[in-house]
């Protein structure tokens, strides 16, 4: 027999309030896990929603002020095609680079004959596209967002995709055919004829009625330009992230300058804040289940030692030491936390498996589509917990037990 | 050699405005070996003699001294540790571990200094088996008779082999024969271990077998007599 064995001898003695101790702890643990792996889930999906599905890579090059100027005035904040052609080479010389794509953000006047509207394109040289969404991880893995027709080819350079909203409003069909108009680099006035190929879900409803997507080379001629707005970068791995960043800095450098290389991070506003609202909102689930968890083993662990009191007063009289009454009900209360750990784990897979199997379905912001809803139980999580825990659970034994260990012994063995 | 020394104690406790003392300048030395009964009526401070002896409590004024060393002076842990290896306890209410088997709460003392089990059970069964439990080792305390409840609180008493055995009313709650069983017992285990026992009785049938008897009235020693051995 040893104290671990007392220990947990002495939690079965009340084994009701002790069970429901544990289970207390349980749900904590679980809560906290299933919630982390929620957001955790939601966090990565997000991330690779930005980096793949968004076409944003994990590196964007842009000029300096392109981001201010980008509507107002285009034709002077961009890469020039030059550049952009050498740039794209990169991949071949430098093996964490997966593909260098020039992308051009405008606006402009959508034709359709009989109706008119403005529209706001995203270009993107279309076989670019199918890399990213073949390389992405999560969300929005191989496929596109595409309601009808078929995704946009290099080999057709007229051919565009509409949103959903533009589709209504103008009453446009697949296979329609429209003008584009917009301002080139030199400030005239431009139009290219373009055919519907395809429409889509917008990733925001303030889009939905003006979003359409180009093939680079159609936006490049409309604006009569061979530069590109921004290039998103896309690397093989996340890790290689701070080192490309800093290579592609001494090279645009190197170049003259003038050029802003910014992480996928820095660049998705969304991310951070959605990422700082949800910690904090962890935060809170936390510090409550930290309270609720600590006051139901201190509380356990008083009635105990009051019950116990008499006990206590017998082990002093033999000889044990303060510390040594500290010890035993600390034991007890992180035999509570390791069997809280314990239940919470095997809660966590119970309801990480009911999702799995119920697989409900949700529509995270940036995707505007429905997507199933998972939870990722990260181990290093759950181990964290566990230790967590039983130190909380430790921490909340010694402190009733301090004050039992510190009581005199007469009045402790004539306590009845 | 003179093993415990209590000088000029007083003890005196507040209940409410009035102050009650329980012990008016008690002087008592035991002795190594000596076999003790401090008797008398109820509230004679019988228990808070004890509690001195067994180093469990204070004093309010004079000093224990046990083995020529101060008590007072000493900390907390070091006063602990006195008692784990000096000094062994017998309670009236038995005050054992329920949930611990006999042999277990025999344990007890060795555990507390860290003896590896094995070893601490070897000894435990060994003195079980001087009170003669060995058949009930593996009892829970609720299984056994308060005579053996009580022997086996002897057993653990002993398993350390102190100085010096405090029973405070070890008998209080036993029948006649049984309590006459437990002060035999303790006798025996006296002479075999010239372990010195002081235990407290109001029993005056219970003081055939002692050395010495020592009479507590109102908070004082009328009387220490010294039995001339059989
Ligand atoms: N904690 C306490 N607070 C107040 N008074 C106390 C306390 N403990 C003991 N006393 C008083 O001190 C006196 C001596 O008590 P003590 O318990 O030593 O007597 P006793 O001889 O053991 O009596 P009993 O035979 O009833 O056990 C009694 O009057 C008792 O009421
Ligand atoms: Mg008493």
């Amino acid at each position: 027999m040893n104290w671990f064995v007392f220990a947990a001898r002495n939690l079965l003695r009340n084994q009701r309030r002790s069970a429901v101790t544990i289970l207390a702890a349980a749900f904590g643990f679980a809560a906290v896990n299933v919630f982390g792996g929620f957001t955790t889930y939601m966090f990565d999906n997000l991330r690779d929603g930005f980096i793949y599905a968004g076409g944003n890579g994990h590196l964007q090059i842009f000029r300096t002020g392109y981001k201010e100027n980008a509507t107002t005035d285009p034709g002077k904040y961009l890469v020039p095609g030059e550049l952009y052609e050498r740039l794209t080479h990169l991949p071949e010389t430098d093996g964490r680079i997966r593909l260098v794509a020039g992308t051009m953000e405008l606006t402009g006047q959508l034709d359709a004959g009989d109706r008119a509207g403005i529209f706001v394109a995203k270009a993107f040289q279309p076989s670019h596209r199918d890399v990213f969404f073949k390389e992405s991880k999560t969300l929005g893995r191989g496929a596109s967002f595409l309601d009808n027709g078929t995704a946009l080819s290099d080999e057709s350079p007229n051919e565009i995709g509409i949103a959903n909203g533009v589709e209504r409003i103008l009453g446009l069909k697949i296979g329609a055919d429209v003008a584009l108009m917009a301002r080139t680099v030199d400030g005239q006035i431009n139009v290219v004829d373009a055919t519907v190929r395809n429409t889509f879900a917008s990733p925001s409803s303030e889009l939905d009625e003006k979003l359409i997507v180009l093939p680079l080379r159609l936006a490049q001629d409309l604006v009569q330009t061979e530069g590109v707005g921004r290039i998103a970068v896309l690397l093989k791995h996340r890790r290689d992230i701070p080192a490309v960043e800093k290579s592609l800095q001494a090279l645009l450098e190197a170049e003259g300058g003038g050029y802003e290389v910014k992480r996928w991070d820095e660049e998705s506003e969304f991310y951070q804040l959605t990422k700082k609202m949800f910690n904090m909102i962890f935060g809170i689930v936390f510090l409550i289940l930290i309270g609720i968890v600590s006051m139901s083993v201190m509380n356990t662990m008083s009635m105990a030692i009051i019950e116990r009191t008499t006990e206590i007063g017998t082990l002093r009289a033999l000889g044990l030491r303060r510390a040594g009454v500290i010890r035993l009900f600390a034991m007890e209360g992180m035999l509570i936390g390791a069997g809280g750990a314990l239940a919470g784990m095997i809660l966590s897979f119970i309801v990480w498996l009911f999702i799995k199997i119920q697989s409900p379905v949700w529509t995270p912001p940036t995707i505007g589509r429905k997507v199933p809803l998972e939870i990722g139980l990260v181990p290093e999580y759950l181990l964290m917990t566990t230790i967590f825990l039983i130190v909380l659970t430790f921490a909340a034994a010694v402190i009733p037990a301090r004050r039992a260990s510190g009581q005199g012994i007469v009045e402790a063995l004539g306590h009845v | 050699m003179s093993l415990v020394h209590v000088r000029s104690a007083h003890k005196t406790y507040a209940l409410g405005d009035t102050l009650i003392e329980a012990l008016k300048g008690v002087d008592l030395t035991i002795a190594e070996g000596e076999f003790v009964a401090i008797w008398g009526p109820s509230g004679s401070g019988k228990s808070t003699l004890c509690h001195l002896i067994g180093i469990i409590d204070q004093p309010t004024s004079g000093c224990v001294e046990f083995d020529g060393v101060d008590v007072l002076a000493l900390s907390d842990d070091a006063r602990s540790d006195l008692r784990n290896r000096k000094i062994g306890f017998v309670f009236q209410n038995f005050n054992l571990v329920p949930v611990l088997s006999a042999l277990e709460n025999v344990q007890l003392p060795l555990q507390m200094q860290g003896v590896p089990d094995e070893e601490s059970r070897t000894q435990a069964l060994e003195m079980l088996t001087k009170v003669g439990l060995e058949d009930h080792a593996d009892h829970w305390p609720k299984k056994l008779s308060g005579g053996q409840r009580q022997r086996v609180a002897i057993a653990r008493a002993l398993i350390n082999r102190p100085s010096v055995i405090v029973a405070d009313e070890p008998t209080a709650n036993l029948d006649s024969e049984n309590a006459q069983k437990i002060i035999d017992l303790m006798r025996s285990l006296n002479r075999e271990f010239r372990t010195s026992f002081v235990f407290s009785t109001h029993d005056e049938r219970l003081l055939a077998s002692v050395d010495r008897k020592v009479h507590l009235l109102d908070g004082l020693i009328t009387e220490d007599v010294k039995v001339p051995s059989k």
